[in-house]
């Protein structure tokens, strides 16, 4: 069995932090794979789910998307996607497969956070003579604010889990050391980048899980106020 | 189509393993959460929930290498992945099961205890029945996610269907990569179908089927 | 015969009954009436042990229950209360015979009397395989007290039982209750804050106000003769 000290001695030998595959550089490709594709996903989900909950149809499609993206392998789609598009576009197919991921939790979210508003509230809004889009843009969207980025969270999950995989199609980010450690039985190698991505990524979800308590709070002084 | 029509064989044996690596988490896995959700006092459901929401974030793969520095198992193979599956089943189901025990009518089990049923016949006879509808819909959330999660297993040497995506994109076959999505979302839409029957048979006295009758 | 002696119980700060002494004679119905925050409830879940006392102790005929085991003192205690409370996944038989069997009678014994109590309650037979949600309200109600009765108790509580009921339904359960009684003889332990049920059903009848403080005790007549006191006279209505 590993011991700690050989994961702590390949963390700390400054070779595994430089260079192509060094840790920095993996760490930066992880993050701007998967930020870029759940800034993209969110604003194609966040204003469809909004218009749906606004308007009150199409709640079906958004059940339906939620239900069934969950029984799709994310590593077949990654691979699906790269092998259709050509092998010299994977970066442009693995953002493709992270969108299409991220897409339907953040559509979940957005949509639930405006059902779930009283009818009170909007009606109250609508009677002060409010427009749709003041009533969205003053009402909606603050008070669905942390159903959106519960959305997201679980968007983030899951393309961190997808990132992870991007080495298999010969892209870098974190789960490089696994891959290759598991290729070549450099075992100390694929604990460390293991530990990396673990604390990376609960880290960063419990920032997200921060902004979405932040924005709970408001939503709860609106309702005293009531 | 014809590569799947050709390799008829290995999709079969590929099936069964990744039926196997995905039932057993689901049963290990229900069974720890519907007992966590029943045995964890209030003041403590909100930190083993968050303890469960940060291991629901581990990317699957990361978990899978990591529990052999834990638990001394072997780097490939399906040990870790039924492990780490199950863990996620039990952090998918905790709350919902919750939800479901919390909805039991309260003057149900008042009055199970004020007729002296003592604290196990209150669970069989009133609790679990009556949280069941709750605890298959969590349990078919987590479902659909572990069939689809297990193919993962393949890249530390589970021969799954997900085997089907790195074999096809080495060889460069795409239809079988296809093949396995379409063998995967086959699965869990059986699943799901299975267990919204079991639900239908297990609660006849839930309000539409009594409506019915 | 129950007994409370100089019983008090508070939950936290809030004092919910404050040294209340009580004899409830046997194969009588005591009907305790009291506004809410009387401690009504409180007193009658003191008599299985659903609440324990802070203070003081109640005695069933000169047995202290605070030494009895308080799951098999409720297998030998009826409880119906205004919620029900029938489990909505079985069938009413099933309902009445489950709860007869867990009170330690034999499967044959448990079937023989839940059939029989329904019956003494007055629900027929085409009901016997329905689910809980397909019977009225006051149907859910006789399903209720023949639940309580199957267990072949001497001593029956019962909190507000007909206090969900519409009023002609209401009569017609507390005719029926009456009816039982003559056949059963049971000590009854009954609570209300509807006057007219007081009135009606009590042998002994105990008016409470805040904690327990007994206002008035004795016969429905006598207290409806001589009225203790303005609170006593503006409860009853006297």
């Amino acid at each position: 069995m590993l011991s700690i000290a050989e994961i702590w001695q390949w963390l700390f030998d400054v070779t595994n932090w430089e260079g192509r595959y060094g840790l920095v550089n993996l760490f930066f490709e992880h993050m701007t794979l998967s930020f870029s594709a759940i800034l993209i996903a969110a604003l194609i989900a966040v204003p469809i789910g909004v218009a749906i909950g606004h308007l009150g149809k199409g709640e079906a499609v958004v059940v339906a998307i939620s239900s069934i993206s969950r029984a799709i392998p994310t590593m077949g789609l990654l691979f699906a996607l790269v092998m259709f598009m050509g092998i010299e576009f994977r970066g442009f197919a693995v953002t493709l497969a992270l969108i299409i991921i991220a897409i339907p939790p953040i559509l979940a979210g957005s949509y639930a956070g405006i059902k779930a508003i009283p009818q009170t509230i909007s009606q109250a809004s609508k009677a002060q003579g409010m427009t749709a889009q003041q009533l969205i843009w003053h009402v909606e969207l603050p008070l669905s604010a942390a159903s959106i980025i519960g959305g997201v969270r679980i968007a983030y999950i899951q393309v961190v889990s997808t990132v992870v995989l991007a080495p298999l199609i010969g892209l870098g980010g974190l789960g490089f050391g696994i891959i290759q450690g598991l290729a070549l039985r450099d075992f100390a190698q694929v604990t460390a980048s293991a530990v990396i991505i673990v604390f990376i990524t609960i880290l960063g979800d419990r920032l997200i899980g921060f902004a979405q308590k932040l924005t709970a709070v408001k939503l709860a002084a609106v309702e005293i106020d009531r | 189509m014809e590569w799947a029509l050709k390799n008829l064989e290995l999709i079969f044996d590929l099936t069964i393993t990744h039926l196997w690596v995905s039932l057993i988490p689901l049963v290990i896995g229900s069974v720890i959460a519907i007992f966590l959700a029943r045995i964890v006092p209030k003041r403590f459901a909100g930190s083993v929930n968050g303890t469960l929401g940060a291991l629901y974030a581990i990317p699957s793969l990361a978990l899978f290498v990591a529990l052999p520095a834990l638990i001394g198992t072997n780097y490939v193979g399906p040990i870790n992945v039924v492990i780490a599956l199950s863990l996620y089943v039990v952090a998918s189901m905790f709350f919902s099961a919750r939800d479901a025990f919390n909805q039991v009518p309260a003057p149900a089990i008042f009055i199970a205890r004020a007729q002296g049923m003592s604290p196990w016949q209150r669970i069989i006879h009133v609790e679990l029945p009556l949280a069941i509808p709750g605890l298959i819909a969590g349990l078919r959330v987590a479902a659909a996610s572990t069939v689809s999660m297990a193919s993962i297993g393949a890249v530390v040497g589970v021969r799954n269907l997900g085997y089907l995506f790195l074999d096809g994109f080495q060889r460069k076959i795409a239809d079988e990569i296809v093949t396995g999505l379409f063998a995967i979302f086959v699965i869990a839409i059986v699943l799901d179908a299975g267990l919204w029957f079991l639900n239908k048979v297990l609660t006849p006295w839930s309000k539409k089927s009594v409506q019915h009758a | 015969m129950i007994e409370f002696k100089r019983v008090s119980k508070s939950f936290g700060e809030a004092e919910a009954v404050k040294d209340f002494s009580l004899i409830l004679p046997t194969r009588k119905i005591t009907v305790l009436m009291g506004l809410s925050g009387s401690g009504k409830t409180t007193l009658i879940r003191m008599v299985n042990k659903m609440v324990e006392p802070s203070g003081g102790a109640v005695f069933i005929d000169s047995n202290d229950i605070s030494e009895l085991e308080p799951v098999k003192l409720r297998r030998s205690i009826g409880y119906v209360m205004q919620e029900v409370g029938l489990l909505p996944h079985k069938r009413v038989l099933e309902n009445i015979r489950l709860i007869a069997e867990i009170s330690g009678q034999t499967k044959t014994e448990a079937l023989q009397n839940a059939k029989d109590m329904l019956n003494l309650v007055g629900i027929d037979q085409e009901f016997h395989d329905r689910y809980p949600a397909q019977l009225s309200g006051g149907q859910q109600q006789r399903v209720g007290v023949a639940r309580a009765l199957a267990i072949k108790p001497n001593i029956l509580l019962m909190d507000e039982p007909f206090g969900a009921v519409d009023p002609i339904v209401r009569e017609e359960l507390q005719d029926e209750l009456i009816r039982i009684q003559l056949s059963l003889g049971l000590t009854i332990m009954f609570i209300t804050h509807d006057r007219l049920e007081a009135l009606k059903l009590a042998d002994q009848l105990v008016v409470l106000s805040d904690n327990g403080k007994i206002e008035q005790a004795g016969t429905p007549s006598e207290i409806k003769a001589a009225p203790s006191n303005e609170f006593v006279k503006k409860l009853l209505g006297v």
